[in-house]
């Protein structure tokens, strides 16, 4: 196939995208064994189907369309091997024990985080961690760009509801990137 | 890729900059030329096949019994046995015939079969749950009840035992024809050896059959039977309720009250009649209520099934499910 990757080409992609790609994975499945697994799966899959990638484009919002992809597919499976018993109830992995946050606000602020429903974890690790765009959300996730506002909104308005008495910026007036809400 | 610069960013990039990948460029670009996906664990294979069969066996399920269904060879020649001729009563229900002890009664609830009456020409009447003796489906030849309907034959051995003469009736119930069992077998006590030829069932119920035509042009045209239910709401045309052959294989509903109706025996130009909303049967003296109903986009007609469980036992008719191919 003519536009098939060169190893090099595949190579600076997955240097420069893995450990993002890993830590949203991480983010999303609290789960380090199946974050490799989604990262492994997510690059086969961009090497595989590059050939449809087309170069004018930003590569990010593509690489995140194969990761959640890959992540719900996988999430799915689990439900289901947890289901017939193949599976035992794992406890959710602490990701931040080895960090040191400034402020007890932070501290708080990543737990809510970290509770929040999976959709809602889903577009604020896209938006304010991977710095995407809400309509790039939206194409990644496959989604109108209504409901990722709305979806946005609904993250923001929880962790407004939680945190009352923290004054953080974003929660009045959105990141730098939250252009469009 | 360059992070949000906002406090919720902060604190994201903060909780996840010590995590990385552990897999490799190269181990990741081998599986793609490969063209090999990871290894599937044996715990996750084993998963999935499970998954696999569980599925195969609820979505199949109905499928495989109507193809993988037992049937009995049924087309035996009437052969006498007199020890036969006769009423014989119900006493138990039993595994094996060894089971069964005279004066015990072993089967707990209520026996479904009450009475049997083998006749010289090879007919049986039957009677269920205390009800009278009515014409039964099913005939016998020596050593066997044969039911040609269900495909089924069963077979029968006569005892004395302390001075009583019993039959052992192998009962080929659903179990046996769709889920492969071993037939229990009914008890019967022999009560008389008189011949029931020509015995007058006692209840017969008859319709008003005297109806006028009315001409329907919803009615009119070919139908398939696809179902029989017990209600017209049970009906899912997606799923099959009726898992055995189905008897009434098609109508055709045709001008002036004409209907030719197509059975698993073959086409016949029967005393059946039609009008609006009904099927009349002038020798059964019995009408049948007709619905047609439309069903995302095709058209079903439900006609009421009065057979002999009707007419002799009382019972409430059941459906056949007809598409209108025509």
């Amino acid at each position: 196939m003519s536009n098939e990757i060169s190893k090099e080409k595949a190579e600076m992609i997955f240097k420069e995208h893995s450990n993002y790609i890993y830590r949203v994975a991480l983010f999303l499945t609290k789960s380090k064994e199946l974050a490799d697994d989604i990262t492994q799966e997510t690059f086969i899959q961009v090497f595989r189907k590059y050939y449809t990638f087309n170069p004018s484009k930003p590569i990010q919002p593509w690489l995140y369309k194969v990761t959640l992809n890959i992540t719900r597919n996988m999430l799915r499976k689990q439900k289901w091997l947890k289901f017939i018993g193949q599976l035992p109830e794992k406890s959710c992995l602490n990701l931040v024990e080895n960090t040191v946050f400034k402020t007890e606000e932070e501290n708080e602020l990543w737990r809510e985080i970290s509770t929040l429903h999976y959709k809602s974890r889903e577009m604020v690790i896209l938006h304010f961690y991977s710095g995407m765009k809400l309509k790039e959300i939206s194409d990644s996730l496959g989604i109108p760009l209504g409901t990722c506002k709305s979806r946005l909104n609904s993250a923001l308005s929880t962790l407004r509801g939680r945190l009352p008495e923290n004054d953080f910026e974003f929660l009045n007036k959105g990141g730098d990137t939250f252009e469009t809400l | 890729m360059k992070p949000s610069n906002s406090d919720i960013g902060i604190v994201l990039e903060k909780a996840l900059e010590h995590h990385s990948q552990s897999i490799s460029f190269e181990s990741t670009w081998n599986m793609h030329l490969n063209n090999n996906r990871k290894t599937i664990k044996p715990k996750k294979q084993t998963a999935i096949i499970l998954v696999a069969v569980l599925i195969f066996f609820a979505i199949g399920s109905v499928a495989f019994a109507g193809i993988m269904r037992n049937i009995d060879k049924t087309d035996y020649p009437f052969v006498n046995d007199p020890r036969v001729i006769g009423k014989w009563e119900s006493v138990d229900f039993v595994e094996k015939v060894d089971d069964f002890v005279p004066g015990i009664i072993s089967w707990k609830e209520k026996l479904y079969l009450s009475s049997l009456a083998f006749t010289k020409q090879g007919k049986i009447l039957s009677s269920i749950e205390n009800g009278n003796l009515a014409i039964s489906a099913v005939n016998w030849t020596k050593d066997k009840v044969l039911n040609i309907q269900e495909k089924t034959a069963s077979e029968y051995v006569i005892k004395k035992v302390n001075g009583s003469t019993y039959m052992y009736l192998e009962w080929k119930s659903g179990d046996y024809i769709f889920r492969n069992m071993k037939p229990y077998y009914y008890v019967l006590k022999k009560v008389d050896s008189n011949d029931y030829s020509n015995y007058q069932v006692a209840h017969k119920t008859e319709d008003k059959i005297d109806y006028p035509f009315i001409d329907d042009t919803q009615m009119k045209g070919k139908w398939e039977s696809v179902d029989f239910v017990k209600t017209i709401a049970s009906f899912k045309p997606e799923v099959s309720s009726w898992m055995g052959d189905l008897y009434l294989t098609g109508l055709a509903v045709e001008e002036n009250g004409k209907l030719t109706v197509t059975t698993t025996k073959g086409e016949s130009s029967s005393s059946l009649i039609w009008t609006k909303g009904m099927i009349i049967s002038r020798g059964n003296k019995t009408a049948s209520k007709c619905e047609v109903k439309e069903i995302n986009g095709t058209a079903y007609m439900f006609y009421e099934w009065k057979s002999g469980d009707y007419t002799n036992r009382g019972m409430t008719p059941e459906y056949y499910v007809l598409k209108k191919i025509e």
